[in-house]
């Protein structure tokens, strides 16, 4: 079924001149829930044409990476060094650009968390972890062991303790792909220092598999108030909110 | 006092569709030359059936009959009437800018040369046609990018669905947004003109080609 006949139609033939159809194109354009580089194409440009397409409609399914197969990529140097990428479900994706309240926080993380460690656990910083189909980076991650114990692998989902990720631009990813991904993983705490927001967000009690995996409990603290963390038997010392925000 | 959120927190905001392709838009993108050296050292595998699209690595769709049996057809319809100095491929992949697409068929300036033992490229294409069941909103979208892109003259979708052909023209190359310009649709009964390089080849039936 087609639209907006157009007046050249004849003996179903018809031939449409897609210079007027700017504006028709602009507003489709806003409306439509199809990604930015793919969405002024799909629908907009070809007015005249059915597009009552199927809700469900594929869209592009892209190849996903196994963690062996990201792995080799870096290592044959398709992928280089200087790139700041992760592995998240599969996807290779770059890292958002950091801005200096980011970087702030992350220290004032991990000089707090560092402080408190029993010994026994280790604090890694903005170093890839290997979990499932993902190698994501946290900008913290409480590991089991010492220090060497990782010279010939990443900290793995049972080494890891707890994750911390600073958030600004990556408020979403941070609560939905990498919480769904710490959660399959099982680890027990996940902190989102969320800087828009001014407030750390704690979820624990992960459950579900790796579909479906999302922690049970979240908790928002403000500044004002006081976090305290529980690393199995240990539990540490009060954090103040107002500590780890920039 | 810190706020405590019982619930379970998969329900926050966010829709796991939009939160999936921002994340697919955002991944690292792949030349031709990355794509082939994966291909080389054999992480994607012989028997993936992959496209090289803007970069992204994507999976093809499965074909069911009907789009195979148009194949066919659109080789009966060519294969008389191709002239000496072009030829056809089917199902092949061509190299053009930032994409490796394999499109149904590809009409190729120039005889074959056996042993060129390379993908044909950008100038070389006349003609490229995709049968689109499953893969219309593909086919329309990003696939007329990249050819529009890569200046290939002629782009036809064999839309079955919708029992129609879809000619698209006058693509504007290598700009910000590239698209075809014009756009003729010929339902079933129609017949299209082919012409291939300026010279008219006669006309086809549509319902010829349609399974």
């Amino acid at each position: 079924m087609r639209t907006n006949e157009s007046p050249g139609k004849r003996a179903g033939r018809e031939r449409v001149d897609l210079t007027h159809c700017r504006r028709r194109r602009k507003i489709l354009c806003e409306v439509s829930p199809v990604a930015p580089s793919y969405r002024t194409m799909a629908i907009a440009d070809f007015p005249n044409v059915s597009f009552n397409l199927p809700a469900d409609s594929p869209e592009l399914r892209s190849r996903r990476f196994t963690v062996d197969e990201y792995l080799r990529l870096i290592e044959l140097g398709i992928l280089r060094d200087d790139e700041r990428l992760e592995l998240l479900e599969g996807l290779i994706v770059p890292m958002m650009t950091r801005l200096p309240p980011h970087e702030v926080s992350v220290r004032l993380v991990s000089k707090a968390l560092d402080r408190l460690l029993p010994d026994g656990y280790d604090l890694r910083v903005q170093a890839p972890v290997q979990l499932g189909t993902s190698v994501p980076e946290p900008d913290c991650a409480i590991v089991v062991g010492d220090t060497r114990r990782y010279i010939d692998h990443h900290p793995t989902a049972s080494e890891i303790v707890m994750v911390v990720e600073v958030s600004d631009s990556s408020l979403r990813v941070d609560r939905t792909t990498k919480s769904r991904i710490y959660a399959a993983a099982g680890i027990a705490n996940y902190w989102i220092v969320n800087l828009p927001e001014r407030q750390v967000e704690l979820y624990s009690d992960p459950t579900g598999d790796v579909k479906t995996a999302a922690y049970g409990r979240s908790a928002n603290y403000r500044p004002g108030d006081q976090i305290s963390l529980l690393l199995h038997e240990h539990e540490l010392a009060p954090i103040a909110v107002s500590d780890l925000l920039p | 006092m810190a706020t405590i959120v019982e619930s379970r927190v998969d329900a926050l905001d966010d829709n796991p569709v939009a939160e999936q392709s921002e994340l697919f838009l955002a991944s690292r993108r792949f030349t031709p030359e990355e794509y082939m050296r994966m291909a080389q050292a054999g992480i994607l595998d012989d028997d993936e059936r992959l496209e090289l699209l803007e970069g992204m690595i994507i999976k093809m769709m499965v074909r069911k009959p009907a789009h195979d049996e148009c194949i066919l057809n659109v080789d009966e319809a060519f294969r008389p009437i191709c002239p000496k100095d072009f030829h056809l491929r089917f199902q092949m992949a061509v190299a053009l800018q930032d994409s490796h697409p394999e499109p149904d068929c590809a009409v190729i300036r120039g005889a074959r040369k056996r042993g060129a033992n390379r993908f044909p490229g950008l100038n070389e294409i006349e003609l490229v046609i995709e049968v689109s069941d499953s893969t219309l909103r593909r086919d329309r979208g990003i696939k007329a990018r990249i050819y529009a892109r890569a200046g290939i003259p002629t782009y036809w979708i064999l839309n079955l669905e919708e029992r129609q052909l879809e000619v698209f023209t006058e693509p504007t190359g290598a700009v910000d947004k590239p698209v075809y310009q014009k756009c003729t649709i010929h339902k079933s009964d129609a017949k299209v003109a082919l012409a291939l390089g300026g010279q008219s080849l006669g006309e086809i039936a549509v319902a010829d080609l349609l399974p």
